[in-house]
């Protein structure tokens, strides 16, 4: 247990838990502050993944722009419906569960690509970034592929036992039990977590990443300010463009989402003061042309 | 150094809890939130593998995505605000402006 493995840990507990509380917690205020404890944890794994660019830019955007926008939209917002009542959960109980079960597979999906995409960068040298050279037997090979395809497979074995099971309660005849748990939010969470950390166990122990580690060499590499900066106006400078386009359709699209739909609150008072004033000349007018014919 | 399954592992953990929330919540706000989760996720898996790979490429794409995280909440909480003004709630059942 080194120093890194210690952190890694302690990051890692804190990402998930202010992650599942920012779901779980009562008020949307809460919610956005554990927000703001997930961000800055992200900035500090990316330091301790030894990308410390990206982390402060991580702080600098994330936590000093995004998190200041959310705290004033939680501000404009503010009233009796953005706070949870027991009338209004913040979940919607009854699908709970079955969106625990989506959010798994779709983890487990990308946990697949992930692996597969590990395995041919590993063992068949042509990975998408390049960089291995590292070839084994066509044996291992097939062995760490059907390991992955096992995964997935397991994950769709999984969602039909659910499935099927609750057809089975259904069908039985327990509709209100079903109803019950599924609408505990617990039991949603306690499957998915259930199902991820089954997962997640058998993809490592499957030795589909034979150890893989970044190297100090790899490392210093990738975080080399003059090659970021060349890969970014560079390599990557059409992607660049693209997201110069995109931020000024952004920037469009919030400033005619902003604007206020109709007249102000005031234009009604503005109107009725030009009235009256108008009315009060008129009246003047009138009066001095009495005064006038009078004479 | 950290293994790689194991970034890999925790940013597949975070995405299922950021679609959990995604797929759970009824504050338009809150669903935002959950959306920075999925993004923050995502990233964890880009610093790794540059890192991993040696290449700097993925660090751009970083900040590519997190420039698009910014842009997403900017609208996003544009549209928020629009909508909580027009019909006084931020309950995501009770859009149905534009429902046939």
């Amino acid at each position: 247990m080194d120093v890194e493995t210690v952190s890694f840990a302690i990051i890692s507990l804190v990402l998930l838990a202010s992650g599942i509380a920012s779901s779980m917690v009562k008020r949307t205020f809460h919610s956005v502050m554990f927000l703001g404890v997930f961000l800055v944890s992200v900035a500090a794994l990316y330091v301790l993944l030894g990308s410390p660019l990206v982390g402060v830019i991580q702080v600098l955007v994330y936590v000093g722009g995004i998190l200041t926008l959310f705290v004033f939209a939680v501000m404009f917002v503010a009233g009796d419906e953005t706070e949870t009542t027991e009338a209004a959960p913040a979940l919607q109980p009854r699908s709970s569960a079955w969106s625990a079960v989506a959010a798994v597979l779709i983890a487990a999906a990308a946990l697949y690509v992930m692996a597969m995409y590990m395995m041919s960068a590993n063992h068949a040298a042509a990975g998408l970034l390049g960089g291995h050279s590292e070839t084994k037997g066509k044996t291992e090979v097939w062995v760490a592929s059907t390991l992955a395809a096992s995964v997935g497979f397991l994950a769709g074995l999984v969602f039909l036992v659910v499935v099927a099971v609750a057809a089975l309660l259904a069908w039985l005849g327990v509709r209100h039990t079903i109803d019950r748990w599924s609408g505990s939010r617990i039991f949603g969470t306690a499957l998915a977590g259930l199902v991820l950390g089954l997962l997640l166990a058998l993809v490592a122990r499957s030795g589909a990443w034979s150890g893989a580690a970044a190297t100090d060499a790899n490392q210093t590499q990738a975080n080399d300010l003059d090659r970021v900066m060349d890969a970014l106006f560079g390599a990557q400078a059409i992607p660049l463009e693209v997201l110069g386009i995109l931020l000024t359709a952004v920037m469009i699209g919030a400033l005619v989402l902003a604007r206020p739909m109709q007249a102000p609150p005031d234009a009604e008072r503005y109107a009725q003061v030009t009235r009256d004033q108008l009315r009060e000349s008129q009246m003047a007018s009138d009066v001095a042309l009495h005064a006038e014919v009078g004479k | 150094m950290i293994p790689l399954q194991w970034t890999v592992m925790l940013s597949c953990a975070l995405l299922a809890v950021g679609v959990l929330g995604l797929l759970t919540q009824r504050n338009a706000l809150r669903v935002l939130v959950a959306v920075e989760l999925v993004l923050n996720a995502a990233n964890i898996n880009f610093v790794a593998f540059a890192n991993y790979h040696g290449k700097s490429d993925a660090i751009v794409y970083t900040f590519i995505v997190i420039a698009l995280a910014a842009a997403e909440a900017c609208v996003g909480l544009a549209i928020l605000i629009h909508f909580y003004r027009h019909g006084r709630s931020v309950d995501v059942n009770k859009s149905s402006m534009l429902r046939w």
